[in-house]
């Protein structure tokens, strides 16, 4: 390799290269995957550079330090090669080669920047310049613009038009979708969009229009917001230039913001996202190429924290005089607090008084409130909304494994070899983890299997749809087992070695053959025959569920099944398979995590247990209870029987949030005292005595634990308003005033005491937190975490089979209440919209509650799309506006929860699976009628 | 040949064409362009309501649809006039004289290229070569080749249409 041309950069004309022309252009023909792993060497500018064989010429370059300019080329996404500006000499080679669509070939010579090259680049970029806007001057993405940085290091004279300017002569400038802009003028067609939206998002909504100079992009026929677009904003990350861009913000170039990396708020995907800030606003937020996300977020993590912002933020606690919430100090505020506490402890006892702690909010903020309430007050009354969610989940799972968290890592999910989805409207609830199930159906032949009432989006990408009747899941789950039971399809090294109770199961699941199971769930047993071989069969499956499984009185039920069909099939402990609950809100792992429930100590210790008590009560120096509290609907029972007199809320908003809202309201109204500590003046928070303004998760540090266990960091990105505090010095400042003295400077040092109170959390510090976080378990510092559970032994040992029968839901419709009600979220809005109804493009896109409802019922009932419904149940009625659609089966209706003044909460019911105590949200009888 | 969108959306005969073309290859998608033409066919253009149809048809974003549609200069996505004069822009007839043809054209129908007389009678545009390159100018009416055209001899022949 020493023998390159003594004259320096080689012409494929003038020299005799130690390869032959046949070696350098075979790999051109395209990667042969056999090859790839061969380690080779190759020679770049010169330099001696060892990759594998299936390396492009272009990450060669890059392991060795060498750069080449790109333009199309972007590492997430699929080549392209069609800009050219990579261009690159091989010697031998007839031509230029594109260094990002080139494969090396072993002994390759490359030159990156003979003049040859930079004649080639300098042209092609002024070809691009001479049909570009070049109005960088006002440009958003000037100093963010690949283009723009290219002719700089270029050193591109504008002025001296190399080539006459031919600007692409169609209309310019859409702005119709809520939250991007597309300039063609500004667009050098590198489909770096059109890649994004089709391969990392799995969804391919951007094509390429008309031909030569007028080439644009577009989502829509008509313009951006005609399209299924849902504003992720993948395709605008993607792009070089200043073609897209966002559309909301106030405008700000990148060199006078600065860029701070934390944890979205929204979901419990814990997407990283690196939010710009200038003069304490937040700008812009992109997606931090990392783990869990890698770049991608949805519509609310990129668009909708400009709620942050919002002139609605509480700025000064708050105490209720005279009947009205007046202004007051900090000093007022806490030992108003503190004397009433005192006081209903004194008169009432220590368990009249509860604590609702909060999925929102930092795990050292549960844990802080759980110890206040624990240590500082004397009770174990405390819960949080995780209650409404995966209270069956915690059940369930722990009776049969051991431990209610998700089994895998959401990255596995990409190859699984089939994903059966239950119960999740993943596109709505978990947009990330969505365009992940997508990318492993579309790349690589994942088989998708839906189970779901509803015709929910990821349906278009399933294998098999099946169609459960609501509240039917038992059924069909059992029926899955009979069939591969009948059929010899079961894992019987699996059974045997790591588990137990198989026989008890296999009795109860006779009865389900497919035939009565079709009668029970209206699944056709041909279907349930099919998905029961694809994932009894498959060489790994996971099972992703949500609320459509848990919010039931069955939910235990429901959750204990699932891990029946896992552990039958063996389709847990190992990569890819396994039991994956998907938990709805940012924190509500990390809540549970860290003790926010009314049975356990951090680290699900069981507060019945006297030696794990004893281990507290010596940490915190405090006698403590061993009696369980009460759970949410326990607590507003008591409330209302007049057991409970004083409750505090931290950044909840069971107003909204809570079944059959119509009582929770009563028993708000009835507590003696309400201190409620949230961002906004909530519809919880205007009940209040005490209302504490706190600081939002971007003007605190601290961690949540994200849906696949993972410990991940928030960052201080702006600055607290007015004398809001976060929640941690709240809690702090409360219990000091109660008598128990709280003091920590920080939120690694709160960290640092759940680690040596909390197990499964011994190993986790917020400096080891700071690129990826860690996934639990992680039992000391040394422990790199635990990327997927139950490998070679359940946390419980073996793993159990709980047979379990059919149940019909605890309403059915009937004359009355014909109809079958079932509740949920939508992507554009989160929980009780406290923050993302206050985000301007979030209510672009929706701004008002809606009921779905099959256009057949529609019809007969005469009603009409986009007018007004009445609906009722037992408990109350609401309101609201018809939404005609497929997506719910016909005699069926859907109700997102999210709106206040049309309340889903009115109508559901509040009756409890016996087990978690869960509320059944998704069924419960409900007529629809036109408003008289 | 020129039904409207929701004429050609109800018309029976058509759907089943349709039906009949999805099932025609291995994969639905490769029929997009079949459809086009069939489309084409019996609307004279295809409408972006149509796109929609078939976008649904065929599992695929609209936008690629339009794509298609925009890329190929056979297909028209707005109605043309009853006749349609396609020019050929391409050397060899510009060199005969195509350049000082169009223009004629041009200024006789008071329209430009890719636009359609108020009366609808005539739509004009531009070609790549018509494969008639040693007989240029050369032009097509509908289906028609003309070639060594002379703006006389142009205005003698647009007599016989309507
Ligand atoms: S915002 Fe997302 S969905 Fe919309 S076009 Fe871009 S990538 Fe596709
Ligand atoms: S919009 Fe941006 S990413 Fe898309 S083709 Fe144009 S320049 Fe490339
Ligand atoms: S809401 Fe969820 S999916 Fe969306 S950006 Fe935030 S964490 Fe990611
Ligand atoms: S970056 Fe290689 S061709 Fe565009
Ligand atoms: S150049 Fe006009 S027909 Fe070929």
């Amino acid at each position: 390799m020493a023998d390159t041309d003594s004259k320096g950069p080689n012409y494929p004309e003038n020299v005799k290269t130690t390869t032959s022309p046949k070696e350098t252009t075979e790999p051109l023909k395209g990667k042969n995957p056999g090859d790839i792993g061969a380690t080779i060497r190759i020679q770049i500018d010169g330099i001696d550079v060892k990759v594998p064989l299936g390396t492009t010429i272009l990450e060669a370059a890059k392991s060795a330090g060498i750069k080449i300019p790109v333009l199309c080329y972007h590492p997430k996404l699929k080549i392209a090669g069609n800009c050219r500006v990579c261009c690159v000499e091989v010697q031998g080679a007839r031509t230029l080669q594109p260094a990002c669509a080139t494969p090396v070939a072993p002994n390759m010579v490359v030159w990156t920047s003979t003049p040859k090259v930079k004649q080639s680049i300098k042209t092609v970029v002024n070809l691009l310049l001479a049909s570009h806007n070049c109005d960088c001057l006002v440009c958003d993405a000037a100093g963010a613009c690949e283009l723009q940085n290219l002719a700089y290091e270029l050193g591109i004279d504008v002025r001296s038009r190399q080539f006459p300017i031919s600007c692409n002569t169609l209309p310019e400038i859409d702005s119709s979708s809520p939250v991007l802009q597309y300039d063609s003028s500004k667009c050098i067609q590198c489909t770096r969009c059109i890649r994004a939206c089709s391969e990392v998002q799995g969804k391919g909504i951007i094509a390429a229009l008309h031909r030569s100079k007028n080439v644009m992009i577009s989502a829509g026929i008509r313009n951006w917001s005609d399209s299924r677009c849902d504003g992720c904003g993948e395709c605008v990350q993607a792009c070089p230039t200043g073609a897209l861009s966002q559309k909301v913000s106030p405008k700000v170039r990148v060199w006078e913001a600065r860029k701070v990396r934390t944890s979205c708020s929204y979901c419990g995907v814990g997407c990283q996202l690196d939010m710009w800030v200038s003069e304490n606003k937040l700008v812009k937020v992109e997606g931090a190429d990392i783990v869990p996300n890698y770049g991608s977020t949805c519509v609310k993590g990129r668009y909708g924290h400009d709620f942050l912002n919002s002139s609605e933020r509480l700025k000064t606690p708050m105490i209720r005089r005279n009947g009205v919430l007046q202004e007051a100090t900090w000093e007022e505020a806490i030992s108003e607090i503190a004397f009433k506490i005192k006081k209903i402890k004194g008169e009432h006892g220590n368990d009249a008084i509860a604590g609702l702690s909060s999925a929102r909010v930092t795990n050292e903020e549960n844990y802080l409130f759980q110890k206040t309430i624990r240590a500082a007050i004397g009770t174990n009354n405390v819960d949080h909304c995780a209650r409404l969610c995966h209270a069956s989940t915690v059940a369930g799972l722990a009776q049969a494994f051991g431990s209610g968290a998700m089994t895998n890592s959401i990255a596995e999910l990409e190859h699984a070899k089939c994903i059966l989805v239950t119960g999740s409207n993943t596109t709505e609830t978990h947009p990330v983890i969505a365009t992940v199930i997508r990318r492993a159906v579309r790349e690589h032949g994942t088989k998708l299997i839906v189970v779901d009432p509803r015709r929910i989006d990821l349906v278009n990408n399933a294998t098999l749809w099946l169609r459960q009747k609501n509240g039917t899941d038992v059924a069909w789950i059992n029926g899955m087992m009979n069939v591969i039971i009948s059929e010899n399809l079961h894992n019987r090294t699996f059974i045997e070695q790591r588990t137990e109770g198989f026989e008890e199961l296999r009795k109860i699941v006779e009865k389900f053959t497919p035939e009565s199971v079709e009668e029970i769930t209206h699944i056709p047993a041909r279907d349930l025959i099919e998905a029961a071989r694809i994932y009894a069969k498959a060489e790994s499956s996971s099972i992703i569920y949500s609320m459509g499984i848990t919010q039931h009185t069955t939910g235990t039920d429901n959750v204990l099944s699932i891990a029946n069909l896992a552990m039958l099939t063996g389709q847990i402990g190992k990569p890819f398979s396994g039991v994956n609950p998907l938990r709805g809100q940012n924190n509500v792992q990390g809540a549970c995590d860290v003790g926010a429930l009314p049975n356990f100590y951090p680290g699900y210790q069981k507060v019945s247990d006297t030696l794990i008590k004893e281990k507290f009560e010596k940490a915190w120096g405090v006698k403590l209870s061993s009696k369980d509290g009460l759970t949410i609907i326990e607590m507003m029972n008591a409330i209302e029987e007049g057991k409970i007199k004083g409750l505090i809320v931290m950044g909840e908003n069971p107003m909204v949030s809570d079944p059959n809202l119509k009582h929770v309201e009563k028993a708000l109204r009835k507590t003696e005292f309400l201190v409620v500590i949230d961002i906004f003046m909530s519809e919880t928070a205007a009940l209040a005595d005490v209302v504490l303004p706190a600081a939002s998760f971007a003007e605190k540090e601290g961690t949540f634990t994200n849906t696949e266990r993972r410990v991940i960091l928030l960052r201080e990105v702006l600055k607290a308003p007015g004398q809001a505090k976060p929640d941690w010095q709240i809690i702090c400042d409360i219990s000091s005033a109660l008598g128990y003295e709280m003091k920590y400077h920080n939120a690694a040092e709160i960290m640092d005491e759940i680690a040596s109170l909390t197990p499964i959390y011994g190993g986790i510090h917020h400096y080891r937190l700071q690129e990826k976080g860690i996934q639990w378990p992680c039992p000391n510092d040394d422990h790199p975490g635990t990327v997927y559970l139950h490998k070679d032994k359940f946390s419980r040992g073996l793993g159990k089979f709980h047979p379990v029968d059919f149940i019909p839901p605890d309403e059915i419709p009937n004359e009355e209440y014909p109809f079958i009600l079932s509740t949920g979220r939508i992507l554009f809005h989160y929980h009780t919209g406290t923050m993302s109804r206050k985000s301007v493009p979030l209510n672009e896109y929706v701004a008002t509650g809606y009921a779905e409802i099959h256009p057949d019922d529609v019809k007969k009932l005469g009603l009409e799309d986009g007018g007004k419904v009445l609906i009722s149940t037992k408990r109350g009625k609401i309101e609201t506006i018809v939404k005609s659609t497929e997506k719910v089966a016909p005699g069926s209706v859907f109700v997102p929860f999210h709106f206040a003044e049309a309340p889903a909460n009115m109508l559901t019911n509040d009756a409890l699976d016996p087990i978690a105590r869960i509320p059944e949200y998704k069924v419960a009888a409900c007529k629809v009628e036109k408003p008289h | 040949m020129t039904k409207s969108s929701n004429e050609l959306l109800s018309d029976r005969e058509f759907l089943r064409k349709i039906e009949k073309l999805k099932k025609l290859y291995p994969e639905e998608k490769s029929a997009l362009l079949a459809m086009l033409h069939l489309c084409q066919s019996e609307m004279g253009y295809i409408s972006l309501e149509i796109q929609e149809f078939i976008a649904k048809e065929l599992k695929l974003s609209p936008a690629h649809i339009k794509g298609v549609v925009t890329f190929y200069e056979m297909f028209f996505d707005k109605p043309k006039g009853r006749n349609l004069i396609q020019v050929c822009r391409t050397l060899p007839c510009m060199l005969a004289g195509g350049e000082i043809l169009f223009e004629h054209i041009s200024t006789k129908l008071g329209i430009k290229e890719g636009q359609t007389t108020s009366d609808g009678k005539w739509t004009l545009m531009t070609v790549e070569c018509l494969a008639c390159c040693d007989k240029g100018p050369a032009i097509m009416i509908n289906d028609t080749l003309y070639t060594r055209v002379s703006p006389r001899e142009f205005d003698e022949i647009i007599k016989d249409y309507r």
